[in-house]
């Protein structure tokens, strides 16, 4: 291999260090183009079944969908029903960036990320029993009357087809014509609160 | 084409020695917004990384499997690891920022910021996405040899002198694939959808009340208007993994880029994302024309002569010997 001398080191010593950088190079395209490049084809698949393992474990695993295929065209939030050990009822209600200010809102993207994109999709269950707990340590105010069940909901309203109905920006939908869906239902237990 | 052209290509691409001013711009420019993002990380910190985070580390732990770099799983997930965590991010990414011990800041910057990638999975978006990737390949860089204080405390020790020496551009090479690798991916995914193609995708995501930032009167209400922003992000985002490469557009080509990348800053509430990529394009520069930029600069503010030597291909070179 044809490679480019270096200053002050030993010729041999040079040759070899450029042939590691080579193949550092060489590989890591591959990893980078394998996990970042879209769609299945079966060279990509099989080099992924050997390299994904690498770049799981070092953190180089990347998607880049933003707001594709197709953009969001939902406006959506969460909620949390709890009932109490007296049979009295409180909803919580997951961070609403519409509601906050703007360097509020800037802050709290997080919170957004985690609610309405991952929290709210069935793909994401795994999470559910954790945000239950964690509403459940959020509403607990009277050590005497812990919560008891968390039922988490979710609302939604589609953004229509522009060219049916041109809705100008900024426009606000009113609550009733969201659409509402129980999708969780956890019972709390003393040691979720503590 | 032979193959000895291919190889000569492939050497002169990653290997002919180039300035380093480019690739240290860069190293601030992206020290600066992981900064940023370091600092929005502590809103919430304790919802995301404390001992009573909303993901428990076992959940993170059976969502990403085990054996990750996770420095979680070596102190534990208690609040202290999570403070000593995000304090040791926070100073290594102002250290290299600074460029100071700049290499072994970049590897403590990256291991940190995996760690609390991995110890919750979803909160993360594309912008952290990016910056773990690009810390990764900006630990391979030379890019403490330029405006760092790693250079300062070398020359006032006397073991450099003179203009920084040129480097072999590998590991900022491989940013740029990476890079490329970003527009070219998003483009796709986009070009199968059919709000993109039919130029209504703007329309929908200036009406998710989410993202609403500041107002954009008249154009966010013409679906002509519309047609024509769906259509020009999608048409700069393949520009910018494709005509980049074209010695004589590439720097317009990021200038659109940034315009983008600053429209939706300034319309959509998606905090660092834009910071984070506008930061990238930086690495993009041709290495001549930054160090161009920078020698103007300097000898502007202080009247000093523009530097050095060329930049001499690798396959030249040879030719020469």
């Amino acid at each position: 291999m044809n490679i480019l001398p270096m200053k002050n080191v030993p010729a041999a010593a040079t040759n070899w260090r450029l042939v590691g950088i080579q193949c550092f190079v060489i590989f890591h395209i591959i990893v980078l183009v394998c996990c970042g490049v879209p769609g299945s084809f079966p060279l990509k698949d099989r080099l992924l079944q050997v390299l994904n393992p690498y770049a799981l474990r070092v953190g180089l695993w990347q998607y880049w969908n933003m707001f594709a295929p197709e953009p969001f065209s939902l406006n959506a939030y969460l909620e949390a029903e709890i009932e109490f050990a007296d049979g009295t009822k409180s909803v919580w209600s997951f961070p609403q960036m519409s509601k906050m200010g703007y360097f509020e809102k800037m802050c709290s993207e997080r919170y957004r990320k985690w609610a309405v994109d991952e929290i709210r999709l069935d793909e994401k269950s795994l999470f559910w029993a954790d945000t239950a707990r964690y509403v459940a340590r959020k509403a607990q105010t009277d050590p005497s009357n812990p919560p008891h069940i968390v039922s988490l909901r979710r609302h939604w309203h589609v953004i229509e087809d522009p060219n049916l109905a041109f809705v100008p920006v900024g426009s606000r939908v009113l609550a009733s014509r969201f659409q509402t869906y129980r999708f969780y239902r956890y019972e709390v237990h003393a040691e979720d609160v503590l | 084409m032979t193959l000895q052209a291919i190889r000569n290509a492939w050497n002169d691409f990653f290997f002919t020695k180039q300035p380093v001013t480019g690739i240290a711009v860069f190293r601030i420019c992206f020290g600066l917004v992981l900064i940023l993002n370091a600092l929005f990380l502590l809103a919430g910190f304790s919802d995301w990384f404390g001992s009573h985070a909303i993901v428990q580390y076992s959940t993170a732990l059976t969502f990403t499997g085990t054996g990750r770099i996770n420095l979680f799983s070596i102190l534990g997930a208690s609040d202290s690891s999570a403070y000593l965590i995000y304090g040791t991010h926070l100073i290594a990414i102002v250290s290299l920022t600074l460029g100071l011990w700049t290499r072994s800041s970049a590897v403590v910057a990256f291991i940190t910021l995996v760690s609390l990638h991995h110890r919750d999975p979803l909160i993360l978006n594309s912008g952290d996405t990016a910056m773990r990737v690009v810390l990764f390949l900006l630990m391979f860089s030379r890019a403490g040899d330029a405006f760092s204080l790693d250079r300062w405390r070398a020359l006032k020790a006397g073991t450099t002198t003179g203009p920084p020496a040129f480097q072999m551009p590998w590991a900022q090479r491989l940013m740029q694939i990476q890079i490329c690798i970003i527009y070219f991916s998003t483009a796709c995914f986009k070009l199968q959808g059919e709000a993109w193609t039919n130029g209504t995708a703007v329309y929908y995501t200036t009406r998710l009340w989410d993202f609403e930032r500041f107002p954009v009167p008249f154009l966010n209400d013409s679906l002509v208007a519309i047609r024509l922003m769906t259509w020009a992000s999608l048409a700069i985002e393949c520009a910018l993994c494709s005509c980049v490469w074209v010695k004589e557009w590439r720097n317009t080509v990021l200038i659109l880029g940034v315009l983008l990348h600053l429209s939706i800053e300034y319309s959509m509430n998606i905090p660092v994302f834009q910071w984070v990529m506008m930061s990238l394009l930086v690495a993009m520069v041709a290495p001549q024309d930054m160090d161009r930029w920078v020698a103007g600069l300097q000898g502007r503010w202080h009247a000093l002569p523009a530097p050095l030597e060329q930049p001499v291909p690798v396959s030249r070179r040879r030719k020469a010997a």
